[in-house]
């Protein structure tokens, strides 16, 4: 497979093959980091794809000197969440739902894999807006920290504290409801 | 203290790894098949859909008309306005009677008409055909008290008659041949007519009678253009009329019975009435030529 900055300049020429490409690396990441943020599997899905469409209607101004592809379209990721936001001015918290674990586990194993899921969900509903992202871009979306800190428009070592305190709330927080000890 | 700092390190990077293996043993729901199957299709067909969109709003005529723009659009709305407004007013004014409102833009138009005519000898076939408007008119104002605007039908009548009969002077002497032929076909016609509306009036009328003599005239004018006696009957006529015309007669014009049962003298004294049809074709008319008939 190419680097993904060849294939956005591919993409960029016509080449929908390179977009599908992209689309094949980069969709789940970036829906697993929409949907941490936004708890729900539909407008993860809708807002993935609204994610991609822009991608692709913009691609021609993405310049490899000023990031990584990844960065690059995390930050379009990102912006759309927060249009979201705005738009809806809180996130939703709907419940998970079941038939979202449809994995071929056993009863109890699914519902312990949704209880977790559900723990998470909650504890990361309590950080603020900026320590959420970039531990849903880190641990769900697989970025390192310099491709976090160019989406997000800070710092590596900024990114690097957010983290830790993120990690830390996120500890206590799971450590008061028994998840951690 | 520092072993309360260490122990407070250690738990703090404790509670973060900690946090963190939660993190990563949870698993995110995956996305459905509309998203992982059909997401590339549906993406790109919509982007395609934006690009047309993109497209029309280039086109920016219809939001946002640039000054040229506004300029040729005006530019061809002014004629375009300026030809529905003058046919609207001609088609309304067209069947306006001597004392409406609009008499006057009919009149307008039949001055605006007669200005653009190059030719003397169109001139001339344009007052007659207005003169026979004015006969018209009159025929739709017989009814009693319906007098309104007579005078104004009368200035407008006379001006008709005056003036082709003024033209006939400037017109080439063969088409003032067949040109004064016509008229007085056309003055036989309209005598006629304005001695039956005459008759059907209770008392007489002052504008009628005057247009009557006028029209009297022009007609004995002409007979006496074509060496007739204005008084009497034609030298080439039949002397009894035809009533569908004579051999020579243009047909159309002069045709039909209008001008039937003629003594042979042609002449009605006024207001002495000897029934209908008994005014004029005095066989004048054979003199008329085909010549007309373009008329």
């Amino acid at each position: 497979m190419e680097a993904l900055e060849e294939l956005a300049a591919r993409a960029a020429s016509g080449d929908k093959a390179a977009f599908a490409d992209i689309y094949g690396v980069l969709m789940d990441s970036v829906y697993k980091y929409l949907f941490w943020n936004l708890g729900s599997t539909d407008d993860a899905e809708d807002l993935t794809e609204e994610v991609f469409l822009r991608c692709i209607v913009n691609i021609a101004s993405y310049n490899p000197k000023r990031g990584a592809f990844r960065s690059w379209i995390f930050r379009i990721a990102h912006n759309i969440l927060m249009d979201h936001h705005r738009r809806n001015k809180r996130r939703g918290d709907e419940p998970l739902k079941d038939e979202l674990h449809n994995g071929s586990a056993g009863t109890a194993e699914r519902v312990e894999k949704k209880e977790r899921a559900r723990a998470l969900h909650k504890a990361l509903d309590r950080l603020n807006a900026v320590q959420r992202q970039v531990i849903t871009m880190k641990y769900f979306a697989e970025m390192n920290n310099a491709e976090t800190a160019v989406a997000l428009g800070k710092s590596e070592g900024a990114i690097n504290a957010i983290q830790h305190r993120a990690l830390h709330r996120l500890g206590n927080i799971l450590e008061e409801r028994g998840w951690v000890s | 203290m520092g072993l309360v700092k260490g122990f407070r390190k250690s738990n703090h990077e404790d509670l973060e790894t900690a946090a963190e293996t939660f993190v990563r043993s949870v698993d995110t729901p995956s996305p459905s098949s509309r998203l992982r199957d059909y997401g590339m299709q549906r993406i790109m067909a919509r982007a395609e859909d934006s690009a047309n969109r993109e497209q029309l709003l280039k086109t920016r005529i219809y939001r946002n008309p640039s000054l040229t723009h506004r300029i040729v659009l005006v530019g061809m709305m002014i004629p375009l306005l300026f030809i529905l407004l003058t046919s609207s007013a001609y088609a309304f004014s067209s069947g306006a009677q001597p004392g409406s409102t609009l008499y006057g833009t009919k009149l307008f138009f039949e001055r605006t008409r007669e200005s653009l005519t190059l030719s003397a000898e169109n001139d001339i076939k344009l007052e007659i055909a207005y003169s026979d408007r004015r006969i018209s008119e009159l025929e739709k104002m017989s009814d009693p008290g319906n007098n309104q605007g007579l005078d104004r039908w009368l200035h407008e009548y006379l001006l008709n008659i005056d003036k082709a009969y003024t033209l006939l002077d400037r017109v080439p002497a063969e088409d003032a041949e067949w040109l004064s032929q016509l008229l007085l076909v056309t003055f036989d016609n309209q005598a006629a007519i304005m001695n039956e509306i005459r008759n059907l009036q209770a008392a007489p009328v002052k504008q009628i009678d005057e247009a009557y003599g006028a029209c009297s005239r022009g007609r004995d004018q002409m007979r006496q253009r074509h060496g007739g006696n204005p008084m009497g009957g034609s030298q080439q006529g039949s002397g009894q009329g035809s009533g569908s015309g004579s051999e020579k007669s243009g047909g159309d014009i002069n045709g039909g019975g209008q001008m039937n049962q003629g003594d042979g003298e042609g002449h009605m004294p006024q207001g002495s009435n000897q029934g209908p049809g008994a005014e004029t074709n005095d066989g004048m008319n054979g003199h008329m030529q085909n010549k007309s008939g373009g008329y």
